[in-house]
């Protein structure tokens, strides 16, 4: 068993690498809950504007804040708008898609049309008006359902185009002509084979969302009292750190979103080899 | 071909397609190559023309095409060998024509890829000349492939084979998707230019009617082994090896009505061949002699060969 | 006597709408009887474009006729009942073709016999379909042990065509249609599953529509035999006389295309004399006449009715304009 995992961890060494990465941060935000005070994220908890020291080993910003506690408090919320966004939009997007390509006919017509409109419209702009109307004191969920409100179009899309080319297998018509229901044959006959492709489809909502909650909290459209990367980021900016040479203020969000999105990225494409049927072994 | 071996390489170990098979093929000859899935039939014909891919690998053998050992020749000079002496039609080519190509220009790039220097106009001349001797229109030179019939593009398949007058044609299946009616005509234009060419045909396949009414000489294929070869005649007439016997009476005929003769058992998986004679555990004249020696191919009578423990 | 299944003047046109450029006949003015009391094989033979496919579209109701209508038990399928439906859905039962196509790869082979048996209540318990299975496992010549609990991707083409088999007998049908199921099998399998059929029919009293391109199958396993030409039955018959004594051309032509595998070498030497032109577009004659040798003008007017020139068989030629003419075919 475990022999096959090696072999199988050399072919894919993409998903290897995206687990990895995600697993080093989950162990820093794990080991930081319990190693650091978190309370020292929020602003005044220490002196400004310190270089990373033995006290502070992140440095602290401008308001105050430890960086590290603020790194290891953030970076969960962060990856929980991401995840909240991702799963509804993937949720809601392939029941929709399900539906819309097994029944065809008006609801196809329907759903097809809104979600090739939704998809011309570009998303951010629909998402900073949403957000800048909605502008008193967002929290991280708000957060995570103004993203989702637009992140289950392209899976709507995606799984669509999947399960129109799987409709039409030999064992979807037995599986009718042995008395299964439509609901029934969505569920237990093409879920399953497109398991993976969710999967997959799936980390790259996630990766989606935590992009573009991040770029409306640069924006300062996001939750001013959370210390999320984003809104680190917009601090940031709003104190001109770069050019003022504070160079561990951006430094440590920076790099941890780098990690995030390699991760993701490694992740998505080794999900997408095990996804892909022509590498999957048959006979 | 002597002693041919080729392997795959799986996580599981070598998997061996075809083992130490080996025939001889005369100038002008007719040879058939009968085989179920999974024989080693195609492996075969791809390894004659050193066309095997990783994970595969021709691990044994000789192929001498006259006095030249292709085994031994360099990849630049094997490719010359290609088409130009030993053509090959491959399994399911006439769904790999280029759909977005008209039909002159596929002719021509066969010619063109192996540096034949011909203007356009004796270009236009040869491949019209092609076409004729299939028994196509010349207007065929302008179509794509999507408008031509089934047959029509084998057609062409063949005589893109041809085009550089090989001394050997190989055709794999060349008509197992076609009509039957269609496959007779395609199969006439084989013989056709076969003889106009005086080149020798290797035919694969696994409808043993056909090949009982094209070829001269018929080699069965099992589980990666050549069983049996001789004259076609005497294998019709007297087949030596219990898996040629047993699969000619399986074959539904029309004189006798109503009984099924199929094989019991399995065909076997190459990565899990059973000890001994690969045959032994669906044959009914097995014995214990089957089940330890693996058999070797033996002149029974002349010109036949045969590979089993009875004989 | 109500016939079980029954396809009267059927014609299918495809295409033709307002988008379309043409359209295509599919399947012209087709009629069949399966009876009720005698369950018998009948092979419906014909080659690519020959209508055979769309034919058992039609039979099975996924389809419906633009001409003509298909009844069971002599109601229309297209305005029958649920409930009617379901009792359809069991007395007619179905093979595919691919015996790779049919299984969802996720799940084991069990699946498509215990999704029946659970959908249409065959048995009370577990222990009873487990029962059940096994039951019809044995009657296709599989061992349940060596079948069950195994991945498609683990058993043969002929094993996977076996379990379809059985499969199609758990419900105790009383007609199969059986589309092309050997065609994907290896030679040496052949034999048993087209075995197992004519037992079926024999020990069962289970009538089979067995559709092919393959004339040798057909006439090893059926009754009767009809003969499809670009969606016309060009003949229909006895499968003995049909077979041994062709009299439409385009069966003879069919015959004489087969290679056999015997010592005996006339195939690449005969000469039939008709010719595979490839005709585009309708016309109003025979549609067999642009190839035909024996084409006369009268070929090319009308198509030609069914001809009954032995007790149990009919010829749509005017070559044999003499004998009766039927309207509908009657073997």
């Amino acid at each position: 068993m475990a022999h096959a995992a090696w072999r199988y961890a050399r072919r894919n060494l993409s998903l290897v690498v995206g687990i990895v990465l995600l697993g080093l941060l989950a162990l820093f935000v794990g080991i930081g809950h319990l190693v650091v005070d978190t309370s020292k994220s929020r602003p005044l908890s220490a002196p400004a504007i310190r270089p990373p020291s033995a006290d502070h080993p992140f440095g602290t910003d401008r308001q105050g804040r430890d960086l590290l506690a603020t790194m290891v408090a953030g970076t969960p919320l962060t990856l929980r708008i991401g995840f909240i966004a991702g799963f509804l939009g993937v949720g809601v997007g392939s029941i929709l898609g399900f539906v819309s390509a097994y029944y065809r006919g008006a609801v196809d017509s329907v759903i097809r049309g809104i979600v090739d409109i939704g998809l011309t419209v570009p998303g951010l702009l629909v998402l900073i008006i949403i957000a800048v109307s909605l502008r008193k004191g967002l929290t991280v969920d708000q957060m995570a359902l103004i993203v989702a409100s637009l992140a289950w179009l392209n899976p709507a899309r995606t799984v669509r185009a999947q399960v129109l080319s799987m409709r039409e297998r030999g064992y979807v018509e037995v599986a009718r002509l042995s008395g299964m229901s439509g609901p029934e044959i969505i569920v237990k006959e093409l879920m399953p084979n497109l398991l993976p492709y969710l999967a997959a489809t799936l980390v790259n909502a996630v990766s989606a969302a935590i992009l573009a909650s991040i770029g409306l909290e640069v924006l300062g459209l996001g939750p001013i009292d959370s210390p999320t990367l984003g809104m680190t980021l917009y601090w940031v900016n709003f104190n001109a750190a770069l050019i003022n040479g504070w160079w561990w203020w951006w430094l440590a969000p920076i790099v941890i979103i780098l990690v995030v999105f390699l991760g993701l990225f490694f992740l998505t494409v080794g999900l997408d080899e095990i996804a892909n049927p022509r590498l999957r072994r048959a006979i | 071909m002597r002693d041919l071996v080729v392997h795959y390489d799986t996580p599981l170990g070598a998997v061996k397609a075809t083992d130490a098979v080996s025939f001889s093929l005369g100038a002008g000859e007719r040879l058939g190559i009968a085989g179920e899935s999974g024989s080693g039939k195609t492996t075969m014909a791809l390894a004659i023309l050193r066309l095997i891919k990783p994970p595969g690998r021709i691990a044994a053998g000789e192929i001498w095409l006259q006095d030249v050992d292709l085994m031994a020749l360099s990849p630049e000079a094997m490719r010359q060998v290609r088409l130009a002496r030993i053509a090959l039609i491959p399994q399911g080519s006439m769904n790999s024509l280029n759909p977005v190509t008209r039909i002159k220009e596929q002719i021509l790039d066969a010619l063109r890829d192996h540096d034949v220097r011909i203007s356009r106009r004796q270009g236009q001349e040869r491949v019209r000349e092609l076409l004729e001797s299939v028994g196509l229109r010349p207007e065929v030179a302008d179509m794509f492939p999507h408008e031509l019939s089934g047959g029509m593009k084998q057609r062409v398949c063949i005589a893109i084979a041809i085009s550089l007058r090989p001394r050997v044609i190989i055709a794999d299946e060349p008509t197992s998707a076609l009509d039957v009616v269609v496959q007779k005509q395609v199969m006439e234009t084989l013989a056709k230019v076969q003889q106009d060419l005086r080149a020798a045909v290797i035919l694969i396949g696994h409808d043993m009617g056909l090949m009982a009414q094209f070829v001269d000489r018929l080699g069965v294929m099992y589980a990666g082994k050549l069983v049996e070869i001789s004259p076609v005649r005497d294998i019709f007439t007297g087949p030596l090896h219990p898996y040629t016997r047993m699969l000619i009476a399986s074959l539904p005929s029309f004189e006798e009505k109503g009984t099924f003769r199929g094989i019991p058992g399995l065909l076997p998986l190459l990565r899990d061949l059973p000890p001994g004679c690969a045959f032994h555990p669906r044959c009914p004249h097995a014995f214990d002699r089957c089940q330890r020696d693996e058999p070797r191919p033996r002149e029974i009578q002349p010109g036949s060969w045969a590979s089993c423990h009875l004989l | 006597m109500t016939p079980l299944l029954e396809a009267r003047r059927v014609t299918k046109i495809f295409g033709g709408g307002l988008f379309e450029r043409a359209s295509v006949l599919a399947l012209e003015n087709f009629s069949l009887a399966v009876d009720a009391e005698r369950p018998l094989i009948t092979a419906v033979v014909g080659e690519s474009g020959s209508g055979k496919t769309t034919l058992a579209r039609l039979l099975l109701g996924l389809t419906a006729p633009t001409r003509g209508d298909v009844l069971y038990q002599g109601r229309d399928l297209q305005s029958m009942s649920r409930a009617d439906w379901r009792a359809f859905r069991r007395d007619v039962q179905v093979i595919f073709q691919d015996p790779y196509e049919v299984y969802n790869p996720f799940y084991r082979v069990d699946h498509v016999l215990t999704t029946p048996v659970a959908k249409f209540h065959l048995a009370p318990s577990r222990a009873g379909a487990r029962a059940l299975i096994e039951d019809v496992l044995r009657a296709v010549g599989l061992r349940p042990e060596e079948t069950l609990g195994r991945f498609p991707h683990q058993l043969s083409g002929g094993q996977r065509q076996r379990v379809m088999v059985a499969r199609a007998l758990l419900l105790k049908p009383r007609l199969i249609l059986a589309d092309e199921p050997v065609s994907m099998v290896d030679a040496s399998l052949r034999a048993t599953i087209l075995g197992s059929l004519r037992s079926i029919n024999a020990e069962r009293g289970i009538s089979i529509v067995y559709i092919t391109h393959d004339l040798a199958t057909a006439y090893q396993i059926s009754d009767r035999i009809i003969v499809l030409y670009r969606g016309a039955v060009a003949e229909a018959g006895d499968v003995e006389l049909v077979v041994k004594q062709p009299r439409h051309p385009y069966t003879q032509l069919l015959l004489s295309s087969i290679p056999r595998a015997s010592a005996e070498r006339t195939w690449l030497t005969e000469r039939t004399g008709a010719s595979v032109g490839r005709q585009d577009g309708e016309s109003a004659g025979c549609r067999f006449a642009v190839r035909c040798p024996s084409a006369m003008s009268r070929c090319r007017e009308a198509p030609p009715p069914l001809f009954q020139t032995d007790r149990h068989r009919v010829v749509a030629c005017y070559l044999h304009a003499d004998a009766p003419a039927q309207p509908i075919e009657a073997p």
